[in-house]
């Protein structure tokens, strides 16, 4: 427990003082950009980790909240506060009904609805031009004031999305351990046996899923409050494939696996774009590798080779590469 | 005095075989009832359109006159089923405890919470402890499932559905795979289960399961061929044809 | 009346162009448990390579129709082999590394013929309309349709009368057993991948005159194919022919009247097939 405290404070501290270390706007504004995918992948992870369902859909819960913000904000004009509520909600009933259809399936049927589900909502923002402006985006025209505060620059900004960061990680935290969570892992690895114990797996499987798409859709309004604007770009598969693999390449199933994985991938997609524009071609490459050398993920991975080069630490950490 | 177990008119087919036909038995309260037969009978079929895991095509089971069929699996369960598996299904990157944990989880509307931690539940960890030495586990609470004997692993099955304190127990061969040694350790943890449960089993080992059941029934392509007491079971003539024969 | 009737045409055309791209995707999940998220990719592959044939051997369609499926049926054999084959047994592994490889091919297509859709010229015989009852009727796409039926006619022969089609079915309904039985799964793997890379590569070629090639092709079919797939069915010939032809109409005249709505009025029929009967109306559980 005090650990865990030690490990949080630390967190928070980092957090807080990264911005004064980093100085430069760039590195700020890429910072809060690296907050938002991380939650986002957290997100994910509640699924393709702790649940074991791999989603290939989950920006759609991102996105649809990201251009219901903008579309309340700037074309009916609701103020801020319920702009985000609204928008928030709107995802996570998006995730709520994709859910129910998902998960009349499982494995790799599974992963294709939702993939398909994804592509539909896609397929509605790129050519529905006068709801959602298709190939052009929408703008949102003005980042909100929370309780009065301007955080309309980089450094505010950054902090306001730490701030929500924060909050989601000690929920995702919490939950990880909760007997919710056990549940969910356990109907992961034996959801039969969880049958005959008394649980009721679909249920368990489908509050998992709108959990993650509520997660989801606040990183998405961040991300709308961050970019200004959004496109059908945000609800792509390329949009779904990035956030799964950061959660897959930094380790399913873990809470800094997704962290990290996050990092990883938007500090190499912004590093390669700013010399050549190949971003896609990358993308699938680290896809094929990752999943052939490193299928357990970094952080499961590296506290492996450490543990061993350690020799310490009797428990070994658990394997999360999953087939269906 | 009402039946724990009443079963009527029980049919399943798989594609066109018929894998149980019109079976109806009935099992009183703290009976002890061995299910025997040879391999292809039925048997796990049986357990299985008990515990929800296959539908049945025509039928009623009752649990204390409670119609069964209508209820998801889960929903059985809570109504006082448990049942263990023949192939082991345990969750082997966890120890013993939360093993047994998730079992007592599963009754407990706690298992909802995503808030409070798992570890904080004391009593729930204490019941899993006592559960596991109840079993002759209690050293091994904290071994993960992986790194602990096939034995050991038999018992955790039987400690989980235990655990859950059940009218019903169905045992499906608690035995299979066990050492000569093991069998009469698990055995004397079968005869110790309290008089309030009820136990359906399925075993193989005869010598064992005759010592152990009071009525037995015979099972054969699907259908009830002998029912009765130890002694008329054994006596009767079509018991050693079915296992002659086969 | 004239548009009707060129909708009518159009919908039976791209419901051919569904299915020579879903029967080969739904064999391939059917059998190997691999939904191969390439299969769009390999789709517009397909038809950039058919573009270029025709330019080296003098605008010959039909050499093209073939160079294109030849060429992605070679891709695909070299991705089974060399990179699914060593993730035996991790699904979900195998599924990444197809999306991965969706990804690299359609990028590398961008790299190598831009950004600008490229027109596949359809065989100059089959360009004027033919006229009937006083409506003009666009030729081509009876082409496509008869192609298509063809190819459902020859692959049916060969599910239903060939020992290759014994052998796919038996590893369809238990890949365990068909290994029993002394099936060769390694063999029958390849085939099966080749085999529906392709029939999405030559479909790809095959819609060029109607579609063209461009960017985002791969994109706009591979959701098209998914439905089709969870319509009818996994590792169902008939399934995919059927969910191809269903798709086919729903999208065409979905785009046709209500333009803004087409994906939407796409989410419907697989409402319904989900909700009633999730394994697809003629294929088993998507498990």
């Amino acid at each position: 427990m005090s650990r865990a405290l030690a490990s949080a404070v630390a967190l928070a501290v980092a957090l807080a003082v990264l911005p004064w270390i980093l100085g430069n706007t760039f590195y700020v504004n890429l910072s809060s950009q690296i907050l938002i995918y991380a939650l986002f992948a957290l997100s994910i992870n509640l699924l393709s980790g702790y649940a074991g369902l791999t989603s290939l859909g989950q920006a759609a819960y991102f996105g649809g909240a990201a251009y219901a913000c903008a579309w309340l904000v700037n074309r009916v004009g609701l103020d801020q506060t319920t702009a985000a509520c609204a928008a928030v909600l709107f995802g996570t009933g998006l995730a709520a009904l994709f859910g129910v259809l998902s998960l009349r399936a499982s494995g790799l049927g599974f992963l294709m609805i939702t993939l398909a589900l994804g592509q539909i909502v896609w397929g509605v923002a790129y050519r529905w031009v006068e709801l959602t402006g298709g190939d052009n985006g929408m703008r949102m025209g003005a980042r909100p004031s929370p309780l009065g505060l301007d955080i309309s620059r980089p450094m505010p900004f950054y902090y306001f999305t730490a701030i929500v960061f924060g909050i989601a990680l000690y929920c995702l935290w919490r939950l990880a351990r909760s007997p919710f969570g056990a549940s969910l892992r356990g109907t992961r690895d034996q959801p039969r046996r969880m049958r005959m114990l008394g649980y009721h797996v679909w249920l368990v499987q489908w509050v998992a899923f709108v959990m993650s798409g509520f997660w989801a859709a606040v990183a998405g309004v961040l991300f709308v409050y961050y970019n200004q604007f959004v496109s059908p770009i945000t609800l792509s598969l390329q949009q779904s494939a990035e956030v799964l693999l950061m959660s897959i390449l930094g380790g399913a199933g873990t809470l800094a696996g997704p962290i990290v994985g996050a990092i990883v991938i938007t500090l190499v997609k912004n590093v390669v774009s700013s010399y050549l524009d190949r971003w896609n071609t990358l993308l699938g490459v680290i896809f094929v590798v990752s999943v052939i050398f490193m299928p357990e993920g970094i952080v499961p991975g590296s506290l492996r080779l450490w543990r061993r080069f350690t020799g310490a630490g009797t428990a070994a950490p658990k394997p999360v590469a999953k087939t269906s | 005095m009402e039946p724990a177990l009443h079963i009527q008119g029980l049919r399943k087919r798989f594609g066109g075989l018929p894998a149980i036909q019109d079976v109806s038995l009935q099992v009183m309260p703290g009976e002890r009832r061995l299910i025997i037969g040879p391999n292809g009978a039925g048997k796990t079929t049986l357990f299985n359109l008990i515990t929800g895991d296959l539908r049945p095509d025509a039928g009623s089971v009752r649990l204390f006159g409670e119609e069964l069929l209508r209820l998801p699996t889960q929903q059985r369960i809570h109504k006082g089923l448990a049942r263990t598996y023949q192939i082991l299904t345990l969750f082997p990157r966890e120890t013993l405890e939360h093993n047994v944990v998730l079992a007592l989880l599963g009754l407990a509307p706690q298992r909802w919470n995503p808030w409070a931690a798992l570890s904080g539940y004391s009593a729930l960890h204490a019941a899993a402890r006592a559960a596991l030495a109840d079993v002759g586990l209690g050293e091994r609470a904290g071994r993960v499932v992986a790194e602990t004997s096939y034995g050991e692993r038999r018992r955790l099955e039987l400690a989980m559905a235990l655990a859950q304190k059940p009218k019903i127990l169905l045992l499906d061969e608690p035995l299979a795979g066990l050492s000569q040694e093991e069998r009469q350790s698990v055995q004397a943890l079968l005869t110790k289960i309290p008089r309030d449960v009820t136990i359906v089993m399925i075993e193989h080992d005869m010598d064992v399961a005759l010592a152990y059941a009071e009525r037995i029934t015979v099972l054969h392509y699907g259908q009830v061929i002998v029912e009765g007491t130890r002694a008329e079971v054994v006596a009767d003539p079509r018991t050693k044809e079915v296992y002659l024969g086969d | 009346m004239q548009f009707w009737v060129i909708q009518t045409l159009n919908s039976f055309a791209l419901g051919g162009l569904l299915f020579l791209l879903s029967s080969g995707f739904s064999l391939i999940f059917g059998l190997m448990r691999v939904p191969n998220l390439a299969h769009g990719a390999f789709f517009m592959l397909g038809a950039y390579i058919g573009v270029s044939t025709m330019g080296q051997v003098g605008g010959n369609f039909w050499l093209g129709v073939i160079g294109g499926g030849l060429g992605v049926a070679v891709l695909g054999g070299v991705l089974e082999r060399f990179i699914l084959r060593r993730l035996a047994g991790n699904e979900q592994g195998q599924v990444l590394v197809t999306l991965g490889f969706a990804f690299i091919i359609a990028d590398l297509c961008l790299v190598a013929w831009g950004g600008d859709p490229i027109p596949v010229p359809a065989p100059s015989y089959v360009n004027r309309p033919l006229f009937f009852a006083g409506l003009a009727f666009p030729t081509y796409r009876f082409v496509v349709l008869g192609v298509a039926v063809a190819m459902a006619v020859v692959l049916h022969v060969v599910m239903d009368r060939t020992r290759l089609g014994a052998m796919i079915r038996a590893g369809v309904d238990d890949m365990q057993m068909a290994r029993g039985i002394g099936i060769k799964a390694s063999q029958l793997f390849t085939i099966v991948f080749c085999l529906g890379a392709a029939l999405a590569g030559a479909g790809g070629v095959l819609g060029g005159p109607i579609t063209s090639a461009y960017p985002g092709l791969d994109a706009d079919m591979l959701p098209l194919a998914l439905v089709v797939v969870i319509l009818g069915g996994v590792g169902s010939l008939l399934g995919a022919f059927v969910g191809s032809f269903a798709i086919g109409f729903i999208y065409n005249f979905g785009i046709a009247l209500f333009p803004d709505l087409a994906y939407v009025i796409l989410f419907l029929p697989m409402v319904l097939v989900l909700v009633w009967r999730p394994q697809g109306l003629f294929g088993r559980l998507l498990r």
